[in-house]
């Protein structure tokens, strides 16, 4: 034995709408509660209950709502483009922001972390063979 | 092609609602019954007017409590019920009402309302003892004084005859 509850969610619980005996009606109706974007989620739950073990299954048949309307709409939207890297700079002129992104880091940020190393080894290397020399001179 | 019995009584599919308009008529009841609802759990009976369903109002009765508590009994009946049915039922308790019979399809499922709060539809085949088929679609509706406890039950039924071919 079966019966379809068209289910609306609100103020963060489930309330039965309504209960039909036939899944096409209950789907007909929910489509139209759905279209309506008055509910947040709607939903239907198809019941069936085994008259010889008395036990009840529920499954989700139909889902709905402004809520699933939102999510698929955001799924479906194409990725924002990436901005693109900032063209060299032009005098007198500032590159145009768009969204409110920042702009691109100016290219002689980018040498300052590759110099560091190079002087770190230069003075390492330096430390190293001064060492070297002071070693054989005291054997 | 077999005929249906000589006599049986055939409904035009031209209802004169607009395209587009649902038809069947328990979906209606429903819509008008969630508008008078509003943001309450149920409507009450006060707020119900006949007028503003008047094509559906003939195929509705009303479930109120009885006077001396002892259960619920049909409050009114529409025209096209009472024609669809053979005899009043108006004042019936519907502990009363014979299972099995039309108006207990109507009706016998009043216990499923109370326990699941909100509107229940059946539907279903009733043969006739004329050998007719008719194809039927029911619904109760809970009613309420005060938006919350249940005082009775909005129902409507209507039928079409099954052609067997």
């Amino acid at each position: 034995m079966k019966c379809f509850e068209i289910q609306t969610y609100k103020d963060a619980a489930w309330h039965i709408d309504s209960v039909f005996d036939d899944a096409d009606i209950a789907l007909l109706e929910a489509r139209r509660m759905d279209e309506s974007r008055r509910y947040q989620i709607v939903r239907v739950v198809e019941e069936t209950y085994d008259e010889a073990s008395g036990a009840t299954s529920c499954r989700v048949i139909f889902r709905g709502g402004r809520l699933a309307a939102e999510a698929k709409a955001r799924r479906a939207a194409p990725a924002p483009p990436r901005p693109a890297a900032a063209p060299p700079a032009s005098v007198g002129r500032e590159p145009a922001h768009r969204g409110g992104r920042a702009p691109a880091a100016p290219q002689s940020q980018g040498l300052a972390l590759p110099l560091a190393i190079g002087a770190l080894i230069v003075v390492g290397g330096g430390a190293a063979l001064f060492a070297l020399h002071h070693l054989s001179r005291m054997q | 092609m077999d005929r249906a019995p000589d006599g049986t009584e055939r409904t035009s599919t031209d209802d004169g609602l607009p395209d587009g308009i649902e038809r069947r008529l328990v979906l209606r009841l429903l819509a008008h019954w969630r508008g008078l609802r509003g943001e309450r759990a149920f409507p009450s009976f006060a707020a119900l007017e006949p007028a503003a369903i008047a094509d559906i109002w003939p195929h509705c009765f009303i479930l109120e409590p009885a006077a001396d508590g002892s259960g619920l009994v049909v409050g009114g009946v529409g025209d096209a019920l009472d024609a669809l049915f053979g005899r009043p039922l108006a004042g019936r308790p519907v502990a009363e009402i014979a299972a099995g019979s039309l108006p207990f399809m109507a009706t016998g499922y009043v216990d499923e309302v109370l326990a699941k709060r909100a509107p229940v539809s059946h539907g279903g085949t009733f043969a006739r003892r004329d050998g007719t088929r008719l194809l039927y679609r029911s619904i109760l509706l809970p009613m309420s004084d005060d938006g919350a406890t249940i005082y009775g039950l909005l129902g409507a039924m209507n039928c079409r005859h099954v052609v067997d071919g």
